[in-house]
Formats: C-alpha cells, sequence, structure tokens
C-alpha cells in the first residue's frame, strides 16, 4: 500500500482542521476553562456573608433563649476563619439572627402569610416553627416513630442549607438538653463521653516503605480526595474532548466530500482504504495535539499545587494509546454515517447509535470510578467502544487493572477499529457515488458486505 | 497501442442495466468525444475506466494494464458535477491533489505556476477557492485534473456552464495537451464542439454503443439520404410522396429522409407547390444524435399516411 498516499491525506487533514474556527475555538477553551476556575475560586474564597435573619415561632416557649444564644456564640467565634482573630479576623460565613415572634393569641394563618411576605420581600430569609409538643418525649422521641412532632422551616431558598441545617442542630441540642434534664442525666458527662473518634483514608503500604515506629508518612500516605480523584477525572475528560471534538468533524468533511463530488476526484487517485486511513490519522495528529496542550496546561497546575507526582509517563503513554484507538474507532463510524448520508437531516438520525455508544462511557464512569474493580467496572472497560475512556480511568484509579485486562482491552478494541475502518471504507466506497435517499441499516449491511 | 480497451463491459444498478456489452479501443494519442443522451451511461462508463466503480462482466484495460488501480497515476479526471475544497486555496489545493496523483516537489510548483499564468489566474493563487467566480473554479478543477502529467485525462463535460471566452480558452488546453501526445476523452452535449475537435466519436444510447468512428465514417454511414427542403407548402406537401421514410420538421424548413431519386421526389414537390431550396445533405452529428436518440418524436410527429 503506498503509504506516501496515507501522508498525504493525514497531513493535508491535520492542516485543514487545525485551520478550522473549531478547532481555534477548542483552544480558547482552555483559558477560558482555567479562567472560569479561577473565577469561582475567587467566589468560593469571597464567602457569602450576607445576614441571614430569620424568625423563630417557639410554641414551647423554652427553646427560643437557647436559639438566640447559639446564635450570639455563632456570631462571635463561628463565623471566621480559624487562626484569625482580632480586627484582622476574616469573616468567612454569614450571621445568624433570629427574631422571636410571640405566637399566643395570634392567628397562626394571618402570622405564616405575614411571615411569608416578610420572605418574600427579602426582609426575613426564612422562618422556623418549633411544635409545642417537641420536648414532649412521647410526641418527638423514639417511640413517637412517624407521628413524631417535626420542625417546620420555612423558605424560599430551599438549596441553602446552612441555616437550616444549623437551626436543627441548635433545636435537638436544647431538646437534648432539657431530656437530659428530664431522665436526671449529667449532660456534661454524656456528651464528653460521645465526642466521636475521625478517620483517615490512606493507600496501601509496599515492601519497600520504611516501618519507622512513629512515622506515620511512611505507613501509608494519606489519600484526598483530589489524589484519589483527579486524574481519572481530568484524564476522561480530556479523552471525551479529544475524541468528541475532532471525530464529528471527519462526518462533516466527508460529506463535504461526497457532496461536492470532490470524492469522485479522490477515489480516482487513491483507494478508500487509504484515504480513510490518512483522515482518521490527520485527526489522531490533531487529536493529540488538543490533548498535549490540555494535559500540559494540568499538569502546570498540578506541579503549581504539588500534585506534580500523580502525572506519572506510563499514564501519559496509556492516554496517547487510548486516544489513538477513540480516535481511530469513533472517527470512522462518523466517517461511515458522513459517507451515507446526503444531508446534515439524514446525518442525525444515523448518528443515533454513535452518539450512544459515544454516551456509554459518560452513563458509567460514575460506577468505575467508586468501584474500579466491580464486575460491572470490568465488563465495560473490556467493551471496545468504552475501552478508551473507561480502561484509561481505571488505569489512573486504585486499584489499577490487572495487566491482562489492559492487553486484553487494547486487543479486543484494536480489532474492533480494524472492522469498522474497514466496514467504513465499504461503506464509503459505495455511498459516495449513492444519491438520493439515506440508506437504511440493512442496506448499509450490504454495502458492508459488497465486492 | 490503445490507451483504454473495453471488452464486452456490463454494469447493472439493481434493475437498471447502466452499461450493456461495451466494447471500445482508444488510441494512444486521440481526442476521442463521448456522445449520448443524458442516463445513456457515459459517466457510468467513465468511471469504470477509472476504477471507481467495476464492472460486474467483461474487461477494462486502462494504458495497457488490466489490475484495478494500476494505472491510476497516469489518469487525470475532471468530473461532471464539480466541486473543489472551499476553504483551501488554489495553491494548496493543486499541489494536494497533484501528490495524490504522485507529483511532488519543485516540479509540481513549477507546473502549478504554469498552468495558472495559461488560465490567468497566476493572481488568484493563494486566494480561497469560495472567493473565486464558477468559471474560474471551473478552470482550477481542470488544472487539478492536468496537474500530474497524467499519460490519459478524462473530461466529463469540461466545457459546459463556461462563458464562450472561458470555452476557449479551456479547448486551446485540451488541443494543446493532445499536441503534447496525451490522449484525451471527454463527454459533451455540444454536437458542435464533439465535430470540431475530436478525432473519433463514441455514442452511447441505453448502455449500447450506437457509434463509433470519424466523424467522416459516421456521416458517411448516415450518409446522402437526408434531403433539405423549403416549400410554401411545409411539411404537408411532403405527405404521401413515394420513398419519403420521415419528415423532420425544423419549422421553415423540413429534414427528409428518402430512399429512391432525389430528382423525383424533386419532380413530385414542383408538381405540388412552390420549391424554394431542395439540397442534398449530409446530416450533420446533431441530426444524427436526434435521429437515433429520440426515435418516439419522429414517429409519432411524422407518421407517413
Amino acid at each position: 500500500m503506498p503509504w506516501r498516499k496515507v501522508w498525504t491525506v493525514a497531513s493535508t487533514e491535520f492542516r485543514n482542521a487545525v485551520q478550522t474556527k473549531a478547532f481555534l475555538a477548542s483552544l480558547l477553551m482552555l483559558p477560558l476553562i482555567y479562567g472560569l476556575g479561577v473565577f469561582v475560586q475567587f467566589f468560593l474564597s469571597k464567602a457569602d456573608t450576607q445576614t441571614r435573619s430569620f424568625a423563630v415561632i417557639d410554641r414551647t416557649g423554652k427553646i427560643a433563649a437557647a436559639i438566640s444564644t447559639a446564635a450570639q456564640s455563632y456570631n462571635d467565634y463561628g463565623i471566621y476563619e480559624p487562626g484569625t482573630t482580632g480586627a484582622d479576623r476574616k469573616q468567612i460565613a454569614p450571621r445568624f439572627e433570629p427574631i422571636l415572634v410571640d405566637s399566643v393569641g395570634q392567628n397562626d394563618r394571618e402570622m405564616l402569610l405575614e411571615l411569608s411576605e416578610k420572605v418574600r420581600s427579602g426582609e426575613l430569609f426564612a422562618f422556623v416553627e418549633v411544635p409545642a409538643d417537641i420536648l414532649d418525649p412521647a410526641r418527638s422521641g423514639p417511640q413517637a416513630g412517624d407521628q413524631a412532632a417535626r420542625l417546620r422551616y420555612y423558605t424560599n431558598t430551599p438549596t441553602d442549607m446552612g441555616l437550616p441545617r444549623w437551626i436543627e442542630a441548635t433545636i435537638n441540642s436544647a431538646v437534648q438538653q432539657a431530656r437530659f434534664k428530664t431522665e436526671g442525666v449529667d449532660a456534661a458527662k454524656v456528651l464528653k463521653a460521645m465526642t466521636p473518634v475521625k478517620s483517615d483514608t490512606v493507600g496501601l503500604i509496599n515492601r519497600d516503605s520504611n516501618p519507622v515506629v512513629g512515622a506515620a508518612n511512611d505507613m501509608g500516605k494519606k489519600l484526598d480526595p483530589i489524589r484519589t480523584f483527579g486524574p481519572p477525572i481530568a484524564l476522561v475528560a480530556v479523552m471525551f474532548v479529544t475524541v468528541m471534538t475532532t471525530t464529528p468533524q471527519l462526518m462533516q468533511s466527508v460529506m463535504e466530500e461526497k457532496m461536492s463530488r470532490i470524492s469522485e476526484v479522490l477515489l480516482g487517485s487513491l483507494s478508500p482504504f487509504q484515504l480513510m486511513l490518512g483522515k482518521l490519522l490527520g485527526n489522531v495528529g490533531v487529536a493529540l495535539l488538543l490533548a498535549a496542550l490540555y494535559l500540559g496546561t494540568a499538569y502546570g497546575v498540578a506541579v503549581k499545587y504539588g500534585y506534580g507526582e500523580l502525572v506519572t509517563p506510563g499514564l501519559l503513554a496509556a492516554t496517547a494509546l487510548f486516544i489513538f484507538l477513540g480516535v481511530m474507532l469513533f472517527g470512522s463510524l462518523f466517517m461511515a454515517v458522513g459517507a451515507a448520508c446526503n444531508d446534515m437531516k439524514d446525518a442525525q438520525s444515523l448518528m443515533f447509535p454513535v452518539m450512544m455508544l459515544a454516551m456509554l462511557p459518560a452513563l458509567v464512569w460514575s460506577v468505575v470510578l467508586q468501584k474500579p474493580a466491580s464486575p460491572i467496572s470490568v465488563g465495560m472497560s473490556l467493551f471496545p467502544p468504552a475501552t478508551p475512556f473507561l480502561m484509561l480511568m481505571r488505569m489512573a484509579l486504585s486499584p489499577a487493572p490487572p495487566v491482562w485486562q489492559v492487553i486484553l482491552g487494547v486487543i479486543l478494541t484494536s480489532l474492533t477499529v480494524l472492522m469498522a475502518v474497514w466496514a467504513s471504507a465499504k461503506i464509503f466506497r459505495t455511498g459516495l457515488l449513492m444519491q438520493g435517499k439515506a440508506p437504511s441499516f440493512a442496506q448499509l449491511f450490504r454495502w458492508i458486505l459488497a465486492r | 497501442m490503445d490507451a483504454i480497451v473495453l471488452n464486452g463491459v456490463t454494469k447493472q444498478f439493481g434493475e437498471h442495466l447502466a452499461v450493456d456489452g461495451l466494447s471500445l479501443r482508444v488510441p494512444v494519442g486521440s481526442l476521442y468525444g463521448f456522445i449520448g443522451p443524458n442516463g445513456s451511461g457515459k459517466t457510468t462508463t467513465l468511471r469504470m475506466i477509472l476504477h471507481i466503480l467495476l464492472p460486474d462482466s467483461g474487461e477494462v484495460e486502462v494504458l495497457g494494464r488490466r489490475e484495478t488501480r494500476a494505472a491510476q497515476d497516469q489518469v487525470g479526471y475532471l468530473p461532471e458535477e464539480r466541486g473543489l475544497y472551499k476553504r483551501m486555496t488554489v495553491r494548496r489545493l493543486l499541489r494536494y491533489f497533484g501528490q495524490l496523483k504522485g507529483a511532488s516537489g519543485p516540479s509540481l510548483d513549477g507546473d502549478i505556476a504554469e498552468w495558472l499564468a495559461t488560465m490567468g489566474l497566476s493572481d488568484w493563487a493563494d486566494k480561497k477557492i469560495d472567493t473565486l467566480s464558477k468559471g474560474m473554479a471551473q478552470k482550477v478543477q481542470f488544472i487539478s485534473a492536468v496537474i500530474s502529467r497524467p499519460a490519459l485525462v478524462i473530461l466529463d463535460e469540461p466545457f459546459s456552464g463556461l462563458d464562450p471566452v472561458n470555452a476557449d480558452v479551456l479547448k486551446d488546453a485540451v488541443l494543446s495537451l493532445k499536441r503534447k501526445g496525451t490522449t484525451v476523452v471527454f463527454s459533451t452535449h455540444d454536437m458542435g464542439v464533439a465535430e470540431q475537435m475530436c478525432d473519433r466519436i463514441f455514442m452511447i444510447h441505453k448502455g449500447k454503443k450506437v457509434l463509433d468512428g470519424t466523424l467522416e465514417e459516421i456521416r458517411a454511414h448516415y450518409g446522402s439520404d437526408t434531403i433539405r427542403v423549403r416549400t410554401s407548402g411545409g411539411a404537408g406537401a411532403l405527405a404521401g410522396l413515394a420513398g419519403v421514410k420521415e419528415v423532420n420538421d425544423l419549422g421553415n424548413t423540413q429534414e427528409v429522409r428518402f430512399s429512391g431519386d432525389p430528382q423525383a421526389l424533386l419532380r413530385s414537390l414542383m408538381d405540388r407547390t412552390t420549391v424554394q431550396l431542395f439540397e442534398i445533405a449530409h446530416p450533420t452529428l446533431h441530426d444524427i444524435f436526434v435521429r437515433i436518440a429520440a426515435p418516439g418524436r419522429e414517429v409519432t410527429t411524422h407518421a407517413m399516411a
């Protein structure tokens, strides 16, 4: 096979793709994404410190005071960044300002309506109703079951969980204190006895770890979420972006060649297989370039924050290999769709199964992330269209997949790629000269088997 | 030596027999015209010569090679429906098509510059294709077919849609290719162009060869049975005359296919009406084409009583 022609097609395809607006856009995405990250960081660090005023309808008449005391102490100590003191201390959480409502002699409905209006107008953030029987062990204790008395927190921002959690915890502690008193138990002793123990998640140790007594670091490295979830998510995201920004373009380019009849000239110059291969390799080049830029930037960020050692040469090599396989597989499928169709409308329906295959890893990746060695994770990562994404993800996770699984996945995917390229070349050859209505799947199958 | 040999070539698409047992020889260095009505199998034949399509049966030999694609780099092709990459520049596009045919390096760049100059497109070399006018794009596409110096050039309707000036530029280019020894096959609907330029003419109708030879041979075959007349009686004056086989009514004149003594026909006509013109004519290629391709029309409109 004259590789020179494959090379000519690949280099031209690469240059054409790199000069498109879509490619420039995906490059611009980089600073945009990181810019957005910085922006979000800034807003996260510049915490919401707007004071939360809320009304308390205390029908027990005994809880309100506890809430006021707790709010006072919280506003004095709980809303500042730990470690900062005095005038320099930095507020990182909103102040809580309880307003007590005297419910005695009021019409319940009128009162709730009035408070609701105040929340709507922004005068109040929320209000809470404490039922009268909350302190009654028979009504709120374990024996009350489903009938237990409950707090009612009224709000129009139910997603803001800070205040309701604090109210719940504060009232619970007040209720507990009251129950201790009723039962004649020393509250301080109980709380002391109930102080919880904290835990750290650490990685497994190796034989060459230094078992020096007391050197906690050598007995397994403390794991944090960035270390565990960062690499797999980042790598799979890069895979998705590079494969999905480059391969649908192949469909467009084949459709353009078909519609403008360039394909006829091309087929008069080289075989469909050479043409397919050239186009695929050109796009592999584009995808690898994109991935290098994305991962390079990510690496820079990782090094800056002390996570540089997470990026290993082996993982980078695996990423390159799986990007190659992913672009080849989805590229040939998209090209086959382009070759079979005459316009975008036809393409939509034929694209559906390809898109389904592409979405598959996205549907199961959270399962793989949490249970990388479970049967479904292993099975899905060996299913060729998902292998480039999921096997890569498993390789970046702990426990890493056994070598035989990686090799089997690569072999299965390579065979699928060869088959897809071959079948697509057949559809390409027949479809390019066909005009008119888009073929059915049965017709496509016949084209593949045709001479 | 023949540049193209077709031997009993047949191609069927589903129920439709596109090309039916076609045999043809195109000698090296000749300028061969393919004519035929739309849908007669011209483009299918050209595609089989290019190995874009494979025949169901029969043999296709191009430049002495029978294997698929063996001679591909030696054959230039201009398809009927034009299309170029819109966002490439003229120079890059020509370089790409040249490289796909195996040309490369400085000689390719030199040829590109030379062809662009010949076609008056030098100023457009680094412009994008979608900035070109239709005529310019067609000339660029012609260059793309010949840029790799092929031994055989196949042009499907090369002159259609061009203004007379550009058409002449392309005709000169085709003739200059022929002078350099390139074999050129082109299809056309313009019988005048075929008569004017081609060494040999081939006509295909309903997948079968119906004409093949030099213009003289073809005309001689359809010979002197055509008589052109203009009378004050019009087509009606010809009705019922002995020896008249068909009348092609062109309005003011009628073309008569006649067997027998033309003098006898003239005498009979003079008895009936005033004769303004009476000419024993060779049929034009146009007449022959129409006679073959539209038999239905003649039969229905000129059935003799």
